[in-house]
Order: C-alpha cells, then structure tokens, then sequence
C-alpha cells in the first residue's frame, strides 16, 4: 500500500468516496478507508451524502504528510527535454488543417486553425538553428523566413515554402471559419507558393497533396457568392465555380504541378474579371456584353453550352472569363438565342433545384445537356455526340455514375 | 459474446482458457519461449491442441474442460522428456500445478472487462456508462506487422457512439497468432477502452485526437498501472509488463494518425506532470495523481473534441503564461474543469 498515493490522491479530489480514491491507487476500498482513519484529523464525512463521503479539513497539513511520506520528490523540478517529436508535430498540424474538410462546425474550424498554428510554432521552436529562443506561443511565420534554406538541411527536413503554406492555410481556415472576408490576393499568394511546393520533392508525399487538395476546396469556399447576397445567382455560381476548381484539379491537369498552376490562373482571373458576379439582372451562364460588329454579338457564356450549337451557327470563343468554365464569344444571332434559351432553362433548373450538393446540380445540368443534345430540331449529328461526351466529362468530374 | 466462426471461437477459448489458468507463469512461459526450443514448441503444442480441442463441438464449458484436461497430457509428456533444462522444468511443473488446481474459467475475457469496469464506474461516477463485450476474429494482424516482431495480435475498438444505455467494446482478435503476450495485454487495451471512450461526452470518434487517443491514453497506462495487481494479483506483474510493451510498440508507430496523437498527448501529460511538480511543488507521484484526475474531468466536460484537443496543442514547454494562471485556478479549486476548459482554449489562431 503506498500511503503517499492514496493520500495525494485525497488530496487532489478533496471531496470524495473511497471507490473514488481506490480508482487511483493500488489499494482497494479497505486499504484506502484504513488510511483515512489513520489520519482522521485531516478528513471529515460529508454530511447528507447519498454514499459515504469526505472531504478535506486541512490542505496544508495534508500536503506536509504527503511531503513526508513520499520517497519520490526529487530535489529539483524536471525540465522536459523537448524530445524527438518535431516531426510529429508537424505532421499532426498538417492533419488537423485536412480534417477540418470534414468538420461541418464552424468553430470547431477555427479552434482546429488555432490547433493547427500551435503545433506548426512548437515545430520551429523546437529547431536548434533559431538565432533566438522565443517561446513558441511567440512564434509566427515571420520565423520561417528567419530560418530560411536552414530548415531544408535541418534535422527535420522541410522547405521554407511547405511551412509558409501551413501557416497561410491555417490563418484561411480560421478566417472562413470566423465569416471573414479574405483577399483575393493571399489567396493568390498562397496557391503561388503551393504552386512552387508542388514543382518539388515534397509534392510527393501525401499530406502535401492533401493539403493542396483542401487549399482548393478552401478557395473554392472563399470565391463563390454566397445566397446570401444574390440568391438568384447563388446555384448557378456555385456550379461554375465547382466546375472550374474541378477542371483545375489534379486529375483534369494530368498531376498536382499543373493543377497547382492551373489554380493561379483560376484566381488570378476571377480577381481580374469577377465572372461569378453578373451585373444585376443578367444571368451567370449567358449575357450579352455589347455589340461585337458584323451583325454579331458579344458574349458571356458558359463554355460547355457551345457544343449544344449546331456547327452552321457561328460562335467563335475569344477569352477566357473563367478557365476551362466561362468564355466571351462573338455569336450570330441564331447562336445567340440558342444559347441565351438553354441557358435559361438551366439557371431556372439550378435556382429551383432542391438539392444543395455540387453532385446533384452536376446531374441536373448533365440530365438537361442529354435532352438538348437528343432534340432533333438542331438537325446536327455532331451535337448529340458532341454532348454526350460534355455529359461524360461533368460526370466523372464529379464522380457521379452513369 | 465470440462472434466468429463456432470453431474458430472454440479454438481461441481453449487458447484463453490454458492462458487464464496458467497467467501466473505466462510471463515467464513468453520470455523462455525466446530462449528454450523445449519452450517454444510447448507453445506449438498448445496451438494444436486448441485445434484439436476446437474440431469437436461443445459448449463453452465443455471446450474449457477438455482443454485443461488435454494440457495436463501435454505438460505431463513434455516433462518427461530428457532434454528439458532445470529452468524449464520448473516452469512446466508450474504450469501443470496451476491447471490441475483449477476449475475451468469459460469466459476469462467478460471476466478482465468486469474488473476493469468497476475500477472505471468508480472513476467516472455518474457518468459511467454500463459496458458489454464481444469478441470478433479479424483476419490480419491489427497492424499487418509479423507476430515474431509484435506479438500482440489483438486490438480493441468502441462502437461509436456510445449511448446512455451503454457502450459495445469489441475486441478484435487475429486468433491465428494470439498467444501469451497478446493475453496479457487484454487488461491494457480494455483500460484504454474505459478510460478514454466510454465515458466520453464527444460526438465523434477521431483517432488523430490528441486528447482522446493521447492524453487519455497516459491516463488509461497510469490508471492500469495501479489497477493491474487489485484486477488480479497472479497476473498484475506480467500484465504491467506486457501494458508497457504494448505501449512501445503503438508508439513506434510515428506515421499513423493514432501514433501521432499518442505521441503529443502523452508528450503533452509529460509537460503537465512537470507543471504540477514545479509550480505547484507536488511529488512525481502526486503530479501524476492530478494529470490523471484531470484528464478524466476533462473527458466528461460536454465540449467539442476539437476544444480538447486544442487544449492538449497548448500544453507544449513552458507553458504559456494564460495556461498558467489557469491551472492554478483549477488545481487551488477555484475554477472548474469545465471552465478551465473553456478559459484554456484558444480558439483564434
């Protein structure tokens, strides 16, 4: 029986049974009951108790004994060595910044951010190179610029631009969490510097790639209008939007390096053109932008709708306004209300749409591009093939089977 | 309770049925198995024993009985066997002692659980939740590892979540390679199973929770630790033992999920136990008492895991000054453990 333990054990409850501290010690109920009467000066039964109970009477004294009893105290406090676990620390920042992809709470996202930033500063406190010792709550990616190419050579090998990115998306996570706004120019920052992480070796490991997966997510998040504002346009943005992320992805680019630049672009020209905002009263997938001469128009409009047009109508892309998702186009006339009607069809399907899920407005547009592309008033073999395959595409996109 | 194939489940309860009558020697029986060929394939007689024991039908009792009864005829051959070293000898002689003294135990597993859990119900009071058992074959070694290298084939999970009315353990066993070693550790992941997740207020189970697989986890080794001879007097030494080699293999895991969490939790009881010692001028062992009692307080506060595990991400050396003065709070009971909670979490980067 070790007296110091049941002792101490009393001593932290304060207010207990003996079960309680029996919990806590090697000796069972007896044992702990024999103690507390060997030392009854320093307890006393609670009373009306539903079970026996006591507590303590005096603190000071208690801790005296214990002090006593207690062969264990060494002569001086420990100081934690700070140990191997840099590496896990880091890893396990990375992980928590994943994760929040699947956290539906907001501010659990925002405690995970923080989570995140503390383990990514306790990684750079614990590298021997720093010139200084700052505690590590004190620590901010002001540290890595500090550290350098010396973090590449270090004992725990990782480039600068892999911890700049973690800060970075650690500091986008806790601001959409918190409904801040965030500029489009840290995001474009942010996936510059991931661009450049995926052209190295690090590109290769999978909490790299998962990590460049949840900055696209993130940015998709922070770059498509909500319904708050404009309800009208909130479906059809979002399906552009999730269009374009996805068309910019890994797999659409044919690897993490592309799609990385690809995303650059992506936001470089929705800081440039804004092609998720129509102008008040104009649609998302079709609007007119101005006369284009020669009897035509120019356009906006939803790239996958051009090969609904049968190849005698005239409808030449000309910019992209949103990468592989929306062009400006000079189109004949006949092209133009071809366009501007199954547009419209669609923006009607999408805002009417009950269902909230990239997936599911993916299957309603690619269900529309089949009626469109079956209708024999186009008299245009190429187009039923030519959306059928569009059709294909969206769905695998989006992982929906046919 | 074995919900497997009827011959596989006899197979591995005439295993458990030897290990559970013979536990005061399986410790040593293990260690000579690494250094006596007369030992090792003693343990290869028990296998094909199991098998031969399990081809039959019969009841648990039955199996039990048969099982002891054909042990006896297998100690009684090795023993008269020339080549068997003193060390040996008197090991088998133990063995045969302890299971000719014995009624047959039928349900050793339900039996550790009981135990375990009524430390646990006294720990967690009110916020117990009453526990059941079963028992699943899982087809590869639960970390795909070679048995020589890790014996313990045998992990446990919760179903989650658990409700009022109660939690399911299960325990996840790859009979084909459960031996001693594995037997031994059982207490330890049925602690960790009680300690950590049955009496758990969170929503979700997360195996990279550094709260919930790593501080938790120190408290399941301290509180087994303590519990591991009261559970069960002849076993408590080699259970100890195999708690701790158990343990080194799970943190020889750097990579996984679980690994890391485990890591920085325990890290993080480290850090904590060290506060308690230094500022508070606790003993170790006094330190130890309040990591403990806080992680357990911690473990029924009704709050996010991520605020938890948040809580675990800020107990890095030194603490910061905020931690501090919380702490102080807390350990002088001004403050309560779900305030401390609460006061302690930083939930802004």
């Amino acid at each position: 029986m070790s007296r110091a333990r049941v002792l101490g054990a009393a001593a932290a409850l304060n207010e207990f049974t003996a079960a309680q501290v029996a919990a806590y010690c090697e000796d069972d109920q007896e044992g702990v009951l024999d103690v507390l009467r060997e030392h009854a000066d320093l307890f006393e039964p609670v009373p009306q108790a539903r079970s026996p109970r006591w507590r303590v009477t005096d603190r000071r004294r208690l801790r005296e004994i214990i002090a006593a009893q207690d062969g264990t105290r060494r002569s001086a406090p420990p100081r934690p060595e700070p140990g191997d676990l840099s590496p896990a620390r880091l890893l396990l920042a990375e992980q928590t910044l994943i994760a929040c992809a699947d956290e539906p709470s907001a501010a659990c996202r925002r405690t995970m951010a923080a989570t995140a930033t503390n383990y990514l500063r306790q990684f750079l406190a614990g590298l021997p190179d720093l010139d200084e010792r700052p505690r590590w709550w004190e620590i901010g990616p002001a540290c890595v610029e500090e550290l350098g190419e010396r973090l590449s050579a270090g004992p725990v090998p990782v480039s600068p631009t892999r911890l700049r990115t973690d800060f970075a998306l650690a500091g986008l996570t806790g601001s959409e969490a918190a409904g801040e706004d965030v500029s489009i120019g840290l995001l474009i920052d942010t996936a510059t510097g991931l661009s450049r992480l995926m052209g190295t070796r690090e590109a290769g490991q999978e909490p790299v790639q998962r990590l460049s997966r949840r900055f696209a997510d993130l940015a998709m998040k922070l770059t498509t209008p909500s319904a708050d504002g404009r309800p009208e346009v909130a479906a059809p943005a979002r399906l552009l939007s999730a269009l374009a992320w996805r068309r910019a992805g890994p797999v659409a680019q044919g690897g993490w390096e592309r799609a990385a630049r690809a995303q650059v672009t992506l936001l470089r020209t929705i800081a440039d053109h804004h092609p998720l905002v129509p102008p008040e009263g104009r649609g998302c997938l079709y609007r007119v932008l101005g006369d284009a001469g020669h009897g035509r128009q120019r356009v906006a409009v939803y790239r996958d709708l051009l090969e609904l047009l049968p190849r005698r109508y005239a409808c030449e892309p000309v910019e992209e306004l949103l990468p592989g998702v929306v062009v400006t186009a000079e189109a004949d006339p006949r092209a133009g209300r071809l366009l501007s009607g199954y547009a419209g069809v669609i923006e009607e399907d999408l805002k009417s749409s009950p269902y909230g899920s990239e997936r599911a407005l993916v299957g309603q547009l690619a269900h529309r591009f089949e009626e469109f592309g079956d209708a024999p008033a186009h008299g245009d073999r190429s187009v039923t093939d030519r959306t059928t395959e569009t059709r294909k595409e969206l769905l695998a996109l989006f992982d929906v089977g046919v | 309770m074995f919900e497997m194939p009827p011959q596989k489940g006899r197979d591995l309860l005439a295993r458990v049925v030897v290990f559970h009558a013979t536990r005061r020697t399986i410790g040593r029986l293990w260690e000579l198995s690494e250094q006596e060929p007369v030992v090792r394939k003693l343990l290869l007689d028990l296998e094909l024993s199991a098998r031969e024991v399990a081809a039959h039908d019969g009841d648990a009792a039955a199996v039990a009985a048969r099982m002891l009864e054909a042990w006896c005829a297998v100690l009684g051959a090795a023993l008269q066997s020339p080549v068997v070293p003193a060390v040996a000898r008197r090991l088998f002689e133990d063995m045969l002692a302890a299971v000719r003294d014995r009624a047959a135990h039928h349900d050793p597993f339900t039996s550790m659980l009981e135990k375990v859990e009524g430390q646990a119900r006294a720990l967690y009071g009110d916020a117990w939740r009453p526990t059941e058992l079963s028992v699943l074959h899982c087809r590869t070694h639960p970390r795909r590892a070679n048995p020589a290298h890790d014996p313990y084939a045998v992990t446990a999970t919760i179903v989650w979540p658990p409700t009022e009315a109660g939690a399911h353990i299960e325990l996840h066993v790859y009979c084909e390679a459960f031996g001693p070693a594995a037997y031994a550790a059982v207490p330890m992941l049925l602690t960790h199973e009680c300690v950590c997740h049955v009496a758990a207020r969170q929503a979700e189970a997360k195996a990279d929770s550094a709260f919930a697989e790593g501080l938790l986890d120190w408290a399941a080794y301290y509180f087994l630790d303590a519990w591991a001879v009261k559970l069960d007097p002849e076993f408590g030494p080699t259970v100890r033992k195999h708690a701790q080699q158990l343990k080194t293999v799970l943190m020889s895991d750097a990579l996984s999920t679980e690994g890391l969490a485990r890591r920085i939790g325990h890290d993080a009881a480290g850090h904590l136990q060290a506060w308690f010692e230094d500022q508070l001028l606790l003993s170790p062992e006094e330190s130890r008492v309040r990591v403990a009692q806080l992680a357990v307080e911690l473990n029924t506060v009704d709050r996010p895991l991520a605020a938890k595990d948040n809580l675990v991400s800020r107990l890095g050396w030194p603490l910061p000054p905020d931690l501090h003065d919380a702490l102080h709070s807390w350990a002088d009971g001004g403050m309560s453990t779900e305030k401390f909670l609460d006061v302690a979490v930083c939930g802004a980067p």
